[in-house]
């Protein structure tokens, strides 16, 4: 069964802590970073502040973007369900963040990236009011999805 | 480096000049950053005796190593300058978003010198930084600065600005950033002002390198430990506004202008009542995971109409009990006022208490302000607010702040402040280690150059009678000098100060953040020459014993009835304890030996 990173809005404090640990995943050469801008789960707030949202991919059953990707770079697992891109073969054409209602794929120094689920996710462990869960990825995500398009980033 | 971004920006207002200049390692290896660093700044750049709000002031914005780490509650920037409040060096210190982006741009510390011609604001976009013209936000309130320069910029940029408070020269105007929070103490905003500098926005894309982030995620663990603690439970449900119950409990709520200590409507404008009536939701400072902050709004049969933060724990008492105004929507609406035309709701406070004061005496009289000024007369206090803001009328001369009244109105008693700057909501009659505090603060009535709530009134670590001088000295410069590390590092006071290992927990996580060791020990030393730094500066300016005073109310006039009935502040007697543990002669001059051996001089 595949896994999603759940997020419950009510709980939300707009800390950032999620972006902050995420990008610590992505650091390279053994240098420890953190670089909340390359984070594969992003915060926004609307305008009168009353709805915090962490934008996180939802894995969806028929992803957008794998279907308007042009070099073939984003697929979907078929084992895990996880949505993955593949950044050799990503152009950077940015077809991808447009397809995508949700607001849940950035650009980073040129290649397309998203969340892909890690094992032990570090943005879950750094959230200190519980508001991100790693879940299967058959539950619902349509209220989720509906948030990401109420408050987008 | 770890920690550091390694690079400081100066900005020269008058010629426009930017230069951006690598970070000393020994300068951060021997004052850390924040206030410490902009102090150290400070001192050996600044022609001390300069006008504060004239062009060779320097207005220094600094975040620490620690900022947007994961080390708890790692989301704070502090501004330093030369005070137009208080003549000395000041350090005033903000939460919010601003300062994450701020450090992520690549910069320790932003240096502004000179003053610019016409109004302009700065945006900084990672490496590139430009000064834009910003007339057309002339006058302007705070959220619509925000909300105009992001139309300018970016709109993900996040906004440090003045209103027009700041620009009309208020004496206690404040940096607001993200429309809610607020460098607020000291006339940080009245520097900004006198440098037609209305606004600093800020996008920032890069990295902060940590040593050993696998022991900075223990920041929850501690985090839920405060949570789980009796004062932390109350803390994450009620924010700061908690504070009006203890406080109350304690008698140390301060009240009329501090004539007494306890305030028979706290639970009108307490924590709870704001769930009640005007909370939609907890929040927190960026990186924090504790949720102090509230967005309210006043509901819709509210007799006053409007959204934002707070009020905070401080505003509740210096627009709250200490002018008796014991209601919540006036009180929640002058809190959003001040953040919106920018200015310190603390000592827009101590203002009108002290205006209420004097007119209650006779001594201002309704002609001169242009309506009478009761205490509790909330609509009044409103028309008063924004004339300061636009420098109107007697609106003008109250913006100039309590001290400056107090004097020329002929009772220079009644203003309740050190330094020329108002006192924190704590009343030292009651808790005699925090008047200690206060008038030694480099800062004047500062409540976040440390605080004793803790050893006082909580007994952590270990309980102290809160009335007498017994033990006090030792306290205040332990929280003086752990006070002025946190503040370094770029972390939230707040959390450090609640828990009895806070110390300890700022070395770890300070050594995980630049991989050396550091031990507790070695955290106060660094503090201890923060703080000689501070008082050293404002001794070449002339300030020594005299001028760490406190108002006869307090070491006079008994504390009302309650608990500590009849105790007045023994500030004599502590202050000649307190010199000679610092090792600062009799007059409360660092000796010359001291200074050497914290590397100073």
């Amino acid at each position: 069964m595949g896994k999603r990173i759940a997020f419950t809005e009510q709980l939300c404090t707009n800390c950032h802590l999620c972006s902050m640990y995420c990008s610590l995943a992505f650091t390279k050469d053994g240098i420890f970073e953190f670089r909340p801008s390359i984070g594969r789960i992003r915060v926004a707030e609307n305008d009168d502040d009353t709805k915090y949202v962490a934008h996180v991919c939802l894995q969806c059953r028929e992803p957008a973007c794998a279907a308007c990707c042009p070099a073939g770079a984003i697929t979907k697992d078929p084992e895990t369900g996880i949505v993955m891109i593949n950044d050799e073969e990503c152009t950077g054409c940015e077809l991808c963040i447009a397809a995508c209602e949700f607001g849940c794929i950035c650009m980073v120094d040129g290649t397309a990236v998203k969340c892909e689920v890690c094992d032990d996710p570090l943005c879950v462990r750094a959230c200190a009011v519980k508001a991100l869960d790693l879940v299967d990825a058959d539950d619902s995500v349509a209220d989720q999805g509906d948030l990401y398009k109420e408050v987008p980033l | 480096m770890n920690g550091w971004m390694g690079k400081i920006l100066r900005v020269n207002l008058t010629s426009g000049e930017i230069v951006k200049q690598p970070m000393d390692p020994d300068l951060a290896r021997n004052y850390v950053g924040g206030r410490g660093l902009a102090s150290k700044i400070l001192f050996d750049e600044l022609e001390l005796d300069c006008d504060p709000l004239g062009p060779e002031n320097m207005l220094i914005f600094v975040n620490g190593p620690l900022t947007v780490t994961g080390a708890l509650s790692s989301g704070r920037y502090m501004i330093v300058t030369k005070s137009p409040l208080t003549g000395t060096i000041c350090s005033s210190n903000s939460g919010g978003y601003f300062p994450a982006a701020f450090k992520t741009a690549g910069y320790d510390a932003i240096i502004f010198m000179g003053r610019a011609e016409k109004l302009v604001y700065l945006w900084i976009h990672d490496d590139n930084v430009e000064i834009r013209e910003a007339t057309e936000l002339k006058g302007m309130d705070t959220h619509e600065t925000v909300e105009l320069v992001r139309r300018e910029t970016h709109k993900e940029a996040r906004v440090a600005c003045i209103g027009p408070a700041g620009e009309n020269l208020v004496r206690y105007a404040a940096v607001i950033n993200d429309a809610c929070r607020a460098a607020a103490r000291s006339g940080v905003g009245t520097v900004m002002g006198s440098k037609n500098l209305k606004a600093v926005a800020v996008r920032g894309t890069k990295g902060v390198r940590v040593a050993d982030p696998e022991e900075l995620l223990r920041s929850n663990i501690i985090a839920d430990h405060i949570k789980k603690a009796d004062l932390g439970i109350a803390f994450a449900e009620f924010g700061t506004p908690l504070f009006v119950d203890v406080m109350n409990a304690n008698n140390i709520m301060p009240t009329r202008n501090f004539k007494e200590g306890f305030f028979h409507e706290g639970d009108v404008i307490n924590g709870a009542e704001m769930i009640d009536r005007t909370l939609v939701r907890s929040k927190a400072c960026y990186g924090c995971p504790l949720n102090c902050g509230r967005n309210t709004r006043l509901p819709a049969d509210a007799k006053f109409q409007g959204r934002g933060d707070g009020p905070e724990y401080e505003t509740c008492f210096s627009l709250g009990s200490n002018i008796c105004v014991g209601d919540l929507d006036a009180l929640t609406k002058m809190n959003y006022i001040c953040n919106e035309v920018g200015m310190d709701t603390m000592d827009a406070g101590t203002t009108l208490a002290t205006i209420m004061e004097l007119y209650e005496m006779g001594l201002i009289t309704e002609k001169k302000i242009g309506f009478p000024l009761v205490w509790g007369d909330y609509d009044n206090c409103i028309r008063l607010l924004y004339l300061i803001a636009r420098g109107e009328a007697f609106g003008r001369e109250a913006g100039m702040g309590g001290k400056y009244l107090a004097d020329k109105y002929g009772a220079p008693e009644v203003f309740m402040g050190s330094k020329g700057q108002g006192f924190a909501g704590y009343h030292p009659r009651g808790m005699v280690g925090q008047g200690l505090l206060y008038a030694t603060s480099p800062e004047g009535g500062n409540h976040t150059t440390g605080n004793t709530i803790q050893p006082e009134i909580n007994g952590i670590p270990e309980p102290m009678d809160p009335l007498t001088a017994t033990g006090k000295p030792e306290m205040v410069i332990s929280r003086q000098d752990e006070t002025a590390f946190i503040e370094a590092c770029g972390v939230c006071v707040f959390p450090y100060m609640l828990l009895e290992e806070g110390t300890e927990i700022i070395a770890e996580f300070y050594s995980a953040v630049v991989g050396e060791h550091y031990s507790e020990d070695d955290v106060r030393k660094i503090g201890e020459r923060i703080f000689n730094l501070e008082r050293e500066f404002n001794r070449r300016l002339g300030f020594t014993r005299k001028n760490d005073s406190l108002p006869k109310r307090l070491t006079e006039e008994p504390h009302n009835e309650g608990i500590g009935e009849g105790n007045v502040v023994p500030l004599e007697e502590m202050l000649d304890r307190y010199y000679q543990l610092r090792g600062w002669t009799g007059d409360g001059v660092p000796s010359e030996e001291k200074l050497k051996d914290l590397g100073i001089i």
